[in-house]
């Protein structure tokens, strides 16, 4: 019997035929969709390629109609091009290493609208890292305008008992009951009582003292000076009941002041559900522009996080989830090797859009990106990309980027810049306002940088030419009348948005020229009814909180005054025993008027 | 419908007079590994071949992937628990890995995969106890069953199909 069949290897051979054919067939359909689903899934957003072509001879895939969703809008493709040319270098494969040597883009777009919503794909490390994102976005207030007449304003004050004064009362008051409690309970604790009756029994029995009787008279001045002594003890037990009592009042009184900040902070809150707007230029410009500022920061947050995800520093063993399969997925770990490729490396891509189409050699923007890996040990060299030059040929926009993911060392420092020139603008909302401005064309830039955790990242607009509109149909109240004079005036619009601190606690300033003209204009307009609305407030707070304030401060006062009153009373009675005491004892002496 | 055909034929053929039962156990026996692995690994392919190209009985291995594939699915969270403990929990184990997994061709095994690791480790251990009891099983299947089956009109009716032809290429020598 041998150990071989030969006759086999025809099928055997027949079968590697079969998959060539198949691989012919359906290799680049079978990739396309593969790779659709593995960059959705990484990405945290729904990408679509229209073509995938596998050139085996040239070591060499081409993809064209990407597009890429943005992740907080399902109606946006973040990106799209026309297409990709990778060149990959074949030995590496061996290894299952990808090493894209050079990647070729072209007819690249930017916030295009999708015609359908995309998918949403939040799952795993993509929604740690939206989560992340939220969390970050939610630290920040953006305050509502509003300029509603006080006359339509109605009771803010629904439930009190979400008032921090009414809590804070209620609470205080427990805090009284209980200082109350502890100062009779030390009260009682000194037995005064006894102690006083005892030295006025003692004082009675040695009224008179044979001074004869020499043994009398010893034990006689023994008791007395055990007498006063007891007096003495108790006086000092009266006095740190008196420091215990005053150290319980000044908590007290502190917290009475609690209460008045509590009040402070009921108006604040008050203020905020009548959605009054701030005065002040920066707070007016927060409002106005607090949420697209925050968006554009949250996209540069996101796709930074995730770069951070994807390729952090170090050599450690790395886990991820296993192939999608009928069978269990498991974990996948990877054990990246000191002195070895990285598991994926672009070494070189270049993005080059002509300014005259696909016939015209004149390159009117070019973007270079070097060292794009998820292994940046490895390479040793911070992730870079710059480009430069103008996109879209009827009207150019001018357009300069460049960036850098350093994740060679522990502390990871990345940081990425845009400036656009000549951009269309679209059209601007003044949020919780009824007015909307048709803007021309302007210039944005954004910076970012983020460096281990700290953050540090501008935003900024600009335009020579708005035209105000109404932004609704319904008529205008006095004050929206009077503000839509206002803003007809602003012809020009420049906004900065500055980002600081850490992840965990950012800090948002947020300057506009709109901002500071609305907030000089809207104290003289809305000023009156401001004060008008503010004095209505207060009144309902303190109609709420007052009373309990009041009965706090009372309490307190009632306490104060029982504890003088017992302390001064217990004292003076301890006095007077031993003025008593200490006169019998003053009046035993020897023959010969000697004292003891 | 002509594989499931085919794959009942050849399976039948087996069991029934196709091979010794030492080649039928070493079919079951890689059949058994070709269930347990999960596919598109290089070690599955390489077992393939090996079931292929080996004058074991390859119906024998057509009938250990059915019989064990139900039980691959089950096994899954064993496989996944040994492959974690293994590339995971065991932190010592890591250099090895590292210098294993960067060994040429090695990374298509997906040996750094929790369930394949596992799925395989698991079949290397329980090969011998797959190979015994198949070849106990496929001796007195012979001694006691096979005769009564061969009587029937239906076992008769799978067997005259011409499909049985092309499972010849692959029948033990």
């Amino acid at each position: 019997m041998r150990l071989i069949r030969w006759k086999a290897i025809i099928a055997l051979l027949a079968f590697v035929a079969l998959f060539a054919l198949l691989w012919a067939l359906f290799a680049d359909r079978l990739l396309r969709q593969t790779t659709e689903e593995a960059a959705s899934e990484s990405l945290g957003a729904e990408v679509d390629i229209g073509r995938f072509h596998i050139l085996e001879t040239q070591a060499a895939v081409e993809m064209g109609e990407f597009q890429l969703a943005d992740p907080f809008d399902p109606g946006r493709n973040l990106l799209e091009f026309d297409s990709l040319r990778l060149k990959i270098a074949p030995a590496p494969l061996i290894d299952s290493k990808l090493v894209i040597e050079d990647a070729t883009l072209t007819g690249i777009r930017f916030n295009v609208p999708r015609r359908t919503p995309a998918r949403a794909y939040q799952r795993g490390l993509t929604q740690n890292v939206m989560s992340l994102v939220h969390d970050f976005t939610k630290q920040f207030d953006v305050p509502l305008l509003s300029l509603l007449p006080v006359d339509t304003i109605q009771a803010i004050i629904g439930d009190p008992s979400q008032l921090k004064t009414v809590q804070a009362a209620n609470a205080f008051k427990d805090r009284a009951d209980s200082g109350r409690a502890a100062i009779e309970r030390g009260y009682a604790g000194l037995r005064l009582q006894p102690t006083l009756d005892s030295a006025r029994a003692l004082g009675d029995r040695l009224a008179q003292v044979n001074v004869r009787d020499l043994n009398a008279a010893r034990s006689a001045v023994t008791d007395l000076r055990h007498g006063i002594d007891s007096l003495n003890k108790a006086k000092e037990r009266v006095t740190a009941l008196d420091r215990n009592a005053r150290a319980q009042l000044d908590s007290l009184h502190a917290g009475l002041r609690t209460l008045d900040l509590a009040r402070q902070q009921d108006y604040d809150f008050a203020r905020s559900l009548l959605k009054l707007p701030s005065f002040s230029g920066p707070d007016l410009s927060r409002a106005l522009f607090g949420a697209v500022s925050i968006d554009r920061f949250q996209q540069a947050l996101y796709w930074t996080s995730l770069a951070r995800k994807y390729a952090p520093p170090g050599l450690l063993p790395r886990q991820q989830p296993g192939p999608t399969r009928l069978r269990r997925s498991g974990t996948t770990v990877r054990f990246p090797l000191a002195e070895d490729l990285p598991g994926l490396l672009v070494k070189h891509a270049e993005l080059a859009l002509s300014a005259g189409g696909a016939q015209s050699r004149d390159v009117a923007f070019r973007m270079v990106a070097a060292d794009l890996t998820n292994d940046p040990t490895l390479t040793r060299r911070p992730m870079t990309f710059s480009g430069r030059g103008s996109v879209g040929t009827e009207v150019p926009v001018q357009l300069q980027l460049g960036g850098s993911l350093d994740h060679t060392t522990q502390r990871m420092r990345d940081s990425a810049s845009v400036a656009v020139q000549g951009i269309p603008l679209p059209d601007f909302h003044v949020p919780g306002l009824p007015f909307a401005a048709a803007l021309t064309r302007g210039s944005v830039g954004l910076d970012f940088g983020l460096d281990g955790e700290r953050i540090d990242g501008t935003w900024s607009l600009s335009t020579k030419g708005i035209t105000w509109h109404a932004d609704s149909g319904r008529a205008l109240n006095s004050m929206e009348a009077l503000l839509a004079r206002v803003l007809d005036g602003v012809t020009d619009l420049d906004v900065r948005a500055r980002l600081g601190g850490t992840i965990a606690s950012p800090t948002l300033a947020i300057s506009s020229n709109l901002g500071d003209v609305m907030a000089g204009r809207m104290r003289a307009i809305v000023g009156e009814e401001a004060a008008k609305a503010e004095a209505k407030l207060r009144a309902q707070v303190d109609a709420e909180t007052a009373p309990r304030i009041a009965e706090a401060k009372a309490r307190v006062a009632a306490l104060q005054a029982q504890v003088d009153e017992r302390v001064k009373s217990a004292q003076a009675q301890i006095d007077a025993q031993k003025k008593v005491l200490q006169d019998r004892l003053a009046a035993i002496r020897l023959p010969g008027g000697l004292s003891f | 419908m002509l594989t499931l055909l085919k794959l009942i034929q050849s399976i039948f053929k087996t069991l029934h007079s196709e091979g010794t039962p030492n080649q039928v156990a070493w079919g079951i026996t890689l059949g058994a590994g070709l269930a347990f692995i999960p596919i598109m690994t290089l070690h599955w392919a390489l077992l393939f071949v090996l079931l292929v190209m080996l004058n074991v009985s390859f119906g024998g291995g057509l009938l250990g992937w059915a019989l064990f594939t139900p039980f691959s699915f089950a096994l899954d969270p064993l496989f996944d628990a040994i492959g974690r403990y293994l590339l995971i929990t065991r932190a010592d184990l890591t250099p090895f890995w590292t210098r294993i997994m960067n060994w040429l061709l090695v990374p298509y095994t997906q040996f750094n995969n929790s369930v394949t690791l596992g799925a395989t480790l698991f079949w290397v251990i329980t090969l011998p106890l797959v190979y015994v009891g198949a070849r106990l099983g496929v001796k007195k299947y012979r001694a006691t069953w096979a005769p009564r089956i061969e009587q029937s009109a239906w076992f008769k009716a799978v067997k005259a199909s011409s499909l049985y032809n092309v499972y010849r290429w692959f029948a033990p020598e």
